[in-house]
């Protein structure tokens, strides 16, 4: 049986491993600068010395990247004041540098509760900061396959990325099931139903949305091998009117086709897929063929 | 129920044309002889995808309407209580379309636009993210709220005491609900303290100030300025390495 | 001969005594009244006539069931409501607790397990007045308040053999409420994979004038297969909902630690290979699925497949798998089934053991047996080993009892047949001795600190405590030191068959304690002694690089994981799932 390096399981600087090329990476603000955040200890709340996030430039089969890994160990991945910081400081790094484009390897619920003002600030700050980088031609991929998956703040900076690479693992959204269900109720969202917490939230749905752009096994290596395809591919579409608004008519269509859809189970029926109860089990690579296959019928 | 009176008091009652739509506030206004654009959610809107769809069609047709002339100012009105709890929104992508948001008002930003937002009642969140945070100045109402969770939630999910947070939140702006810690932190621009002022003059010169900034993200270093926020210039800068 | 103390008490079974001596039996006196020899039937039939009006044939419905247990059941009866830490007659449980307690009393329960609410809500409305069990696990809070209050007295907690054993000597059942999946209209059951302990506990019901009532989930013209004879059924209840199984046997391959892992890699080559371990059953702990998982894997590159882990009593483990796929595993025997692993079982029939209708049956006596009689090796996690190598999971204020861990976890002194694994522990563990024995491998393999920090080795057990705040005869023990032949933590594998005397056995026990105080106790020197004589062996001893202790080993790091390894066919429970 071969041996993989599952991305789920991986730590932030694991994937920044798997991803770049060997020794290739040099990190900026790392952990011996000791950035902690000043708020968690206030709270007598553990501190990391990267607070949870690693930044730097390397390459990846040869192209310059910017790259920043959130850890989702710690503290969800959430996003503080300096957590906020680095990420945001990468991209503007990347409007002066113009790498080939920036890697964000998303694992996050969203804003760090202990320092919530700040985080929340910290994540307009990052949307402004992403969008100046793509309006300056650099392209952002988001990647997303940890525990924590793709919330809150970050999963709208995410939907702002050029890419989106995801195993079905991971998951993507705004709020958390656990807080649907604290809020709504168990009959809006029982976050312990597993299976159907993925099927609203985790990438097979994404990816059969249109929103992941690509699906990968829970495998560092297919998460670089998506990577360098996407940095060889990727061309960059300018965010000028006429794109957002067909972005503005295909979100609409999207609500108004499944006006009443509240299980992933749906839309893969709706699509047309031959056994759409059998999705969750497919391997990413037999799903992105009968995805492709509907294309090319369509 | 937020107060339609608003318009009149900032733009001066007949000098304006805002529809209220249920949470949807739109139209057209005028200060002294420039129009503006006014677009944003009412009455605590818990914004959904329809909200935030009808907010960035709003901004398009604004984009599209002034091309080739003269961009006019966006204000935009911010009274949300944050975004639709739903697992029908989760499924659609509730982030998608608020990410669509954030990229019409770039792109209004870019297009020449003066952006502002007005604060009025509450802005909470997810619903505060999506587009008056985007602004490039924003205004915080008399009596506008400001937060990410109530200190009782906090507590409950982070496991400290209500009463350590509450004592906290006396000495720091970084996590209590709050316009004032928002002003500190340098998100807020300008606190409106009081409903007695020029209203229309005080929104002509913020207007200027905005597009003063516009293109530049100044909210860290006026939070570092104003003592709220003292690492996120500092450390941005020195990954940023310029 | 003597009277044991139980037959006082009980009335439906006849006093033994001077009077039935063999001679008197043989040629009674003239002049003795006669001897009535069918009281038990007679009773029987008393209760039968009582629940007559109830039943269409031997069928009740759901809305009578209550009436029928006030029917049947009389005061002082023994009573086994079936349950193990599986499947659950979970509807009659729930109709005990709505039966009338001045008619329902002074019972008598003798069961598995008391783990569903509704087993202590029975003794809580005063309708129990002895008990006696194997497991209590959820509920052992609450047990333990009972007993300190005074309101239940505990006969004894046993094993589950040993109970099932006393089912056929002085605890039989006088009705016993059974869970099957399936009825006939004649009342013939089919108990499928979860079979469990309905045969035991029938068969000595129905065999000695004992009442007989199952819910099903169904009621159908054919059955798959019959796995308890109408004949020994009294009544088939159609029951609202299938009854309750717990997935207990499921460990998320995700949450196994890299400690696991090493501790994994410490058995397979400290002592499956060391000892050629073929036959043998794990308990249900993250560290023994860890052992599961690395036999596609490590114990592979090791070229030990086929040589160890082939033969086994055990349930069908989600984490078992991967090996059986890899060819490791030759056959499976197993207590019980496990939810979403039926179709995938049913699919190996060389592997587990399929009915010609094509599903598993389960036994759980039978396995119990296999474990004691027919493995040469039990290993399984405790909470607390003291310095004699005692294993308890008892803590203070809960009586959770021990279910089949002792019986595997002991050395079969009744064995009689060979095998090289047992007979090296023999050589081992009683040294020089003219009568050639061997010996079972009973390992404990354990964190030195486990949750909370709180140290697995101690200087005297909770049980101690437990034993004397609920008046016990015994502190329950889970594995005594006698049969104790292995300790192994991250810090190496101890190998107390090998010890020549107690005080070596301590500084043994010590030596694998690490940071623990009863680790930092060790006599340094000792302990270095047992290393340079192979009773100690720390991994770097087994050639084995603690960094290589990665979660890449697994052969299957996730649930999904285990899916495809099956297959398809493994369809786990929506707990478990991650996509």
């Amino acid at each position: 049986m071969s041996r993989r390096i599952s991305y789920f399981e991986a730590s932030a600087r694991a994937r920044v491993a798997a991803l770049a090329d060997a020794g290739s990476f040099t990190e900026y603000c790392p952990p011996a600068q000791r950035r902690t955040s000043p708020h968690l200890a206030r709270l007598d709340a553990p501190v990391a010395f990267d607070d949870g996030v690693v930044v730097g430039a390397a390459t990846v089969d040869g192209r310059p990247v910017l790259i920043a890994a959130q850890e989702g160990k710690f503290n969800g991945g959430a996003v503080g004041e300096v957590h906020g910081a680095k990420i945001r400081g990468l991209l503007e790094r990347a409007v002066r540098e113009k790498p080939a484009a920036v890697l964000l390897l998303v694992d996050s619920g969203g804003v760090r509760l202990h320092e919530a003002n700040a985080g929340l600030i910290a994540i307009s700050e990052i949307m402004r900061a992403l969008m100046a980088a793509q309006a300056a031609g650099v392209p952002v991929f988001a990647l997303i396959g940890g525990s924590c998956g793709a919330f809150g703040g970050m999963g709208i900076v995410t939907r702002l990325c050029d890419e989106v690479i995801m195993s079905e693992e991971g998951r993507l959204g705004l709020s958390g099931p656990e807080v649907i269900e604290t809020v709504k109720g168990v009959g809006e969202f029982d976050s312990r139903d597993r299976a159907l917490v993925w099927r609203v939230t985790g990438g097979k749905l994404r990816r059969a949305l249109g929103e992941a752009t690509r699906l990968v096994d829970d495998d560092a290596v297919a998460f670089r091998a998506a990577a360098i395809a996407a940095l060889a591919r990727h061309r960059k579409a300018p965010a000028d009117l006429t794109a957002l608004k067909a972005a503005q008519a295909a979100l609409g269509a999207r609500r108004a086709a499944h006006p009443d859809t509240r299980d992933g189970l749906e839309v893969w029926r709706a699509m047309g897929l031959p056994r759409p109860e059998a999705v969750p089990m497919l391997a990413a690579d037999t799903f992105n063929q009968q995805l492709d296959q509907l294309a090319t019928e369509a | 129920m937020s107060d339609p009176t608003l318009f009149d008091a900032l733009f001066g009652a007949g000098r304006h044309e805002v529809a209220i739509d249920g949470h949807f506030v739109a139209g057209p206004a005028r200060l002294g002889d420039t129009p503006v654009a006014v677009i944003g959610s009412w009455d605590a809107a818990a914004v959904d995808g329809d909200l935030a769809l009808a907010i960035a069609g709003e901004i398009l047709r604004v984009v599209e309407a002034d091309t080739g002339a003269a961009p006019r100012p966006i204000v935009f009105i911010a009274d949300t209580q944050g975004q639709a709890l739903s697992r029908r929104e989760e499924l659609l992508g509730l982030n998608g379309c608020f990410a669509h948001v954030a990229r019409c008002v770039d792109l209004a930003r870019r297009s020449g636009h003066a952006t502002l937002t007005l604060i009025h009642g509450e802005a909470v969140s997810g619903g505060f993210l999506a587009f008056g945070m985007l602004a490039d100045r924003v205004v915080a109402l008399p009596d506008a709220q400001v937060r990410v969770m109530d200190l009782r939630a906090m507590s409950r999910v982070t496991k400290i005491e209500l009463e350590r947070l509450q004592t906290l939140a006396k000495a720091s702006p970084v996590f209590a609900p709050g316009a004032d810690n928002y002003w500190r932190m340098g998100a807020v621009s300008t606190l409106w303290e009081s409903t007695g002022g020029d209203w229309p003059a005080m929104l002509t010169a913020e207007l200027a100030a905005a597009r003063q900034v516009a293109g530049q993200d100044v909210r860290a270093r006026t939070g570092a300025e104003r003592g709220g926020r003292g690492l996120a210039d500092i450390v941005a800068r020195e990954v940023a390495g310029a | 001969m003597t009277t044991p103390t139980f037959a006082s008490d009980d009335a439906a079974l006849p006093p033994e005594g001077p009077a039935t001596s063999l001679g008197a039996a043989r040629r009674p006196l003239a002049t003795t009244a006669a001897r009535q020899w069918n009281t038990l039937q007679q009773g029987r039939m008393r209760r039968l006539e009582r629940a007559a009006a109830l039943s269409q044939g031997k069928r009740v419905e759901a809305d009578k069931v209550v009436a029928l247990l006030e029917a049947i059941i009389e005061p002082g009866d023994r009573i086994c409501i079936e349950g193990n830490n599986q499947k659950q007659a979970d509807f009659l449980a729930r109709a005990m607790v709505q039966t009338d307690p001045e008619r329902v009393r002074e019972l008598h329960l003798v069961q598995s397990v008391l783990s569903l609410p509704e087993h202590v809500d029975i003794i809580e409305r005063g309708q129990v007045s002895r008990i006696d069990f194997s497991f209590s696990g959820p509920q052992s809070g609450r047990l333990a308040r009972l007993v300190e209050a005074g309101r239940i007295t505990i006969g004894a907690i046993h094993t589950y053999l040993e109970l099932f054993g006393r089912y056929f000597v002085d605890l039989t059942p006088h009705v016993a409420l059974v869970a099957a999946q399936m009825a006939d209209r004649q009342g013939n059951l089919y108990t499928g994979p979860n079979t469990e302990d309905t045969p035991a506990i029938v068969e000595a019901t129905a065999f000695k004038g004992g009442i007989v009532i199952a819910q099903v989930n169904e009621i159908v013209d054919t059955l798959p297969r019959v796995d308890i004879p109408a004949d020994w059924v009294d009544f088939t209840v159609p029951a609202p909902t299938p009854h309750y199984v717990e997935p207990l046997f499921t460990r998320d391959p995700a949450l196994i630690t890299e400690t696991q892992v090493l501790t994994a890699m410490i058995a397979i080559k400290g002592l499956y290979a060391e000892y050629g371990v073929t036959r043998l059953n794990h308990g249900i702990g993250f560290d023994t699925a860890a052992i599961e998982l690395l036999l596609p894997t490590y114990a592979t590159e090791l070229g030990l497949k086929g040589k160890i882990c082939t033969h086994w009593a055990l349930n069908p483990h989600p984490t078992l798998i991967p090996a059986i796929e890899a060819g490791f595993v030759q056959s499976v025997h197993s207590f019980g089934s496990e939810v979403g692993m039926e179709n995938y079982v049913a699919a190996r029939p060389d592997v587990f053991f399929i009915g010609p209708d094509g599903s598993m049956r389960s036994n759980r006596a039978f396995c119990q047996a296999a474990g004691h009689y027919a493995c040469d090796l039990f290993i399984g996690s405790t909470l607390q080993i003291d310095l004699h190598g005692n294993s308890s999971t008892a803590t203070r204020g809960r009586i959770a009892g021990f279910g089949g861990a002792p019986n595997m976890g002991a050395d079969a002194r009744g064995r009689r047949h060979a095998s090289p694994a047992w007979l090296k522990a023999g050589r081992e563990g009683r040294g020089d001795i003219p009568m050639p024995r061997g010996q079972k491998l009973v390992a404990q393999v354990v964190e030195t600190f486990r949750e909370h920090m709180e140290p697995a080795f101690v200087e005297r057990l909770d049980a101690w405590d437990l034993a004397e705040s609920a008046g016990m005869d015994l502190p329950p023990v889970m594995i005594y030191s006698e049969d104790l032949t292995h300790i192994i933590t991250e810090e190496g594998i101890a190998h107390l068959v090998r010890c020549c005397s107690p005080e070596e056995r301590e500084q043994a026990i010590r030596g694998v304690a690490g940071y623990t105080p009863i680790g930092m106790g060790r006599d340094k020197r000792a302990v270095e002694n047992l290393r340079d004589r192979g009773i100690v062996q720390r991994p770097e001893d087994l050639g084995i690089d603690p960094r290589q202790a990665s979660r890449d080993l697994l052969a299957a790091r996730n649930v999904k994981d285990l899916v495809h390894a099956s297959g398809g066919l493994y369809d786990p429970p929506k707990k478990f799932r991650n996509w």
